[in-house]
This record gives structure tokens, sequence and C-alpha cells, in this order.
């Protein structure tokens, strides 16, 4: 036990080890360690071990480059150039979803607001509706009167042909109560193109027919040009495109 | 700032210092910095792949390293350049780490399947003792494990020989934490290592 007696007398042994074996210790201490480990096997085994630890860590092979590192004045890594692909690909999903939006929910190209003073002439001429048009759209009831037209006459939406509006049609005439319309004003409406809103989903039940003239003039331009399409599928077609050049390159890493 | 790219004499001047390369590479000069890379992209790439464990990684952090330096170079204050450039790898090797800790066991396994081609022959170590093949896979999988501060201590200090004052300066700390760190992670590499496989030859 007098292994145990010298080791109470140099408690940090153990802790200096690692240092004596670089060492890194002052005289005075390198002396007493070592005339400790002279007497201590434990210390001495711990001593042994850690040496060849470390003397096999100095052996440890290296791996020569598998390339060269040498940088060039312009081309950027290619790290920077997956951050400013991802930066540039939510922009651009953003001005799609912008795209979409204005698409969807506003009811033509720059007719918004020639739609409202019509909207209001035609309120008060309808003296029997016992639900006003929804204030914060002032185009529900136009929707609801294209769709009470639509049900009417397929043929009218037929002739129209535009997907998106006989999906919004649809939509409200699912929800919109029939309301008979004369076949007559259905195919006075049918060559003015139907102005598309959101879809409605508590669309007022009085629609009436009669408003029909009232909203007819504003149709003269009132649908999506078709170049607003062709750019809403090239912008998504290119924000999938760069989706999946970001997910390639990334994985690649 | 301006970038040469055609190789002056200057800069390719073997007399040249590291110092004046440095310099000059401040100055913009592309060349002077890539024989700077030259020098030291066998080291940078070797702390990296043992810090992040996987050779693709290890190669993407020595690029974005170099990078970083060149775009940086003015904040070197002079020291050792080695050093600097080396607290640039360990940062980035943290960094990636930290992004895809979930890889790391995989990587582990492609570490340890390389370390067998190119190990030393028994025959040519200067110790009588030979370092068995066992013994190398066992240590480079036992330096995996370890978390990450002693194993970067471990990485500069001992398997690339650096002074303990290049290696506090390369990790941002001082003395006394690198060598409490360093006795420890030795500690616990030759633990692991004689539990793994009792591989010692005394």
């Amino acid at each position: 036990m007098n292994d145990h007696l010298s080791a109470e007398r140099l408690p940090h042994v153990h802790a200096m080890l690692s240092e004596y074996l670089d060492g890194q210790l002052d005289e005075a201490t390198r002396q007493q360690v070592e005339a400790h480990l002279e007497t201590c096997v434990d210390c001495r085994a711990d001593y042994e071990t850690l040496r060849q630890t470390v003397r096999v860590l100095r052996q440890l092979p290296t791996r020569p480059v598998p390339r060269g590192f040498a940088i060039t004045a312009s081309a950027p890594p290619r790290r920077r150039a997956l951050f400013w692909l991802r930066v540039a690909n939510s922009a651009l999903a953003a001005v799609f979803i912008a795209l979409l939006a204005a698409r969807l929910v506003l009811p033509s190209l720059g007719q918004t607001t020639p739609a409202r003073p019509n909207e209001t002439s035609v309120r008060p001429a309808l003296g029997l509706a016992p639900v006003s048009p929804n204030r914060t759209a002032p185009t529900v009831s136009e929707a609801a009167s294209a769709a009470s037209h639509t049900q009417a006459a397929p043929t009218a939406v037929a002739a129209s042909a535009q997907p998106l509006v006989a999906a919004a049609a649809r939509s409200s005439a699912a929800t919109v109560p029939s309301i008979a319309a004369g076949p007559t004003e259905a195919s006075a409406a049918a060559p003015t193109p139907i102005q598309v809103a959101a879809p409605v989903q508590r669309a007022p039940s009085v629609a009436s027919s009669r408003r029909e003239p009232a909203v007819a003039p504003l149709g003269t331009q009132a649908t999506w040009p078709a170049w607003y399409d062709s750019l809403l599928g090239g912008v998504g077609a290119l924000v999938l495109l760069m989706l999946g050049a970001v997910i390639l390159i990334g994985r690649r890493r | 700032m301006t970038s040469r790219n055609v190789p002056s004499s200057r800069s390719l001047d073997p007399r040249l210092s590291e110092a004046e390369r440095i310099a000059e590479a401040k100055r913009g000069d592309v060349t002077a910095f890539n024989q700077l890379v030259l020098t030291y992209q066998d080291l940078a790439f070797n702390v990296a792949r043992r810090l992040v464990g996987n050779d693709d990684a290890a190669s993407d952090v020595t690029q974005d390293a170099f990078w970083s330096a060149y775009r940086h170079l003015d904040q070197f204050k002079g020291g050792s350049f080695r050093a600097w450039l080396l607290r640039i790898v360990t940062n980035a090797s943290y960094d990636i780490l930290r992004a895809r800790q979930h890889q790391a066991r995989e990587s582990l396994d492609q570490l340890m399947d390389e370390t067998s081609f190119d190990a030393p022959d028994p025959g040519d170590l200067p110790e009588t003792l030979a370092v068995r093949q066992e013994t190398i896979q066992a240590l480079e999988a036992a330096i995996q494990e370890l978390p990450f501060e002693q194993r970067s201590v471990i990485v500069l200090c001992d398997v690339q020989g650096l002074s303990y004052e290049e290696t506090a300066a390369a990790l941002q700390i001082n003395a006394g934490t690198l060598k409490s760190r360093l006795s420890r992670a030795r500690r616990r590499l030759r633990d692991s290592v004689v539990q793994r496989r009792e591989l010692w030859e005394r």
C-alpha cells in the first residue's frame, strides 16, 4: 500500500500525466511525477497506455486531398450558389403565389374599380333583397348571378370555355339555390364573358336576373388575358424546376 | 478587390516568405493566395476529415474554409497563419456537423472502411511495437465518438502535431483549458480503445 500513500501525496498525478507526456511540466513537478511513477504500478500502467494512445494518434494515416482547393477569382463556391438559388426560388414562388391569388380573387385585370359604381347603382334597384351583397366582396352577387345563369343554361358555360370560370361557376352553383332564370336572359348573358370571383361561401339568393343588364356593360374586356395564364404557368414551371435543382444540389453535398 | 488571375512571376517565386504571400494575397492576388492553399490544403482537408468524419463533407468544408479565408484575409493580423486557417476549418466543420448530425453514423462507417486502405505497414513503424490495424480503426472510431471540443483538440494537437500554442490559438481557448481537454480526451480515447478490444500490446 506504499503506492497508495505516495499517490495521496501527489493527488493530481493522474491529471498531470498528459502534460508530462508532452514535456510541459516544470522541472520540479516533472521530478515528482517521475518519482511517483517509479513506485506506483497503477499510475505507471496509466501512463504507459496513455503514451501508446498518443503514439498511435501521431501515426494515424493521412489521406491525400481528393482534389485541389485552389480558388478562382470569379467562381463562387457551390454552397454560395445554392444559397442564392434558394433565395431566388423563394422569391419566385412568392411572385407565383401573388399572381395566382390575384387571378383567383380579382374579377379581372384592371377591372375591379369600375365594378364598384355599377354595383352600388344596382343595389337600390334590388328592393326585395333580404341579404345585401357582401360589402367586402362586391363581386359576390355578380358571381351568384353568373352561377344562376350557367346553371340555367349549361350551353352558355360551354361557349365561354374558360376552365377557371367553369370551376368558379360550379362551386357557386353548389351553394346557390337554383334560380329559374329565363332562357332568353341566359342566352343574352352568354356572349358577355362571365366575371370570375372567388368561390362563394354564402351567396345571396337574390341574384336577380334583372340585374344582368347593369352588369353586362362591364364585361366588354372583363376576363383575364391569355398571356396572363401563360405567365402564370411559366412562373409555376420555373419555380418547380428551381426547386428540383435546389433539392438535387443540396443532396449532392 | 482587384484580382489577378495571370500568375505573376513574383507570386510564384519559391523564395517568397509566407508573410509576403499573405501580403500579396491581401492585395487581391489570387495566385499568391493559391500558393498558400497548396501549402495547407492537405492539412486543412485531413483536419476537416477527422472533424466531420466524411470525405465529401470534408471537401466542402475545406473549400468553404479557403474561400472564407480569402474573403476575410484582412482580418488576419499576423501570428500563425496555419492556426488562423485551422480556426476557420474548425468552425466550418462545427457548422456542417450541426447541420447534419444525423449522418454521423454512416460517415463513421465510411471512415472505417477507407482507413483500411492506407494504413501504414507495421514494418515501417519506428517503434518496435507494431500498431495493429485494429488499433488504428478502433482509435479512428473512438475519435469520432468524442465530443467536438475534445475531438478538435486531439486532431490538432496529437494527430497533426500542432504545438499547444497553435492549437490554443486555432480553437480560441486558453492554455489551461487546452491542457485539461487534452488530458480528458486522451484518457477517453485510451479507455474506449481498451474497452473496444484488448488490443494493447504491452
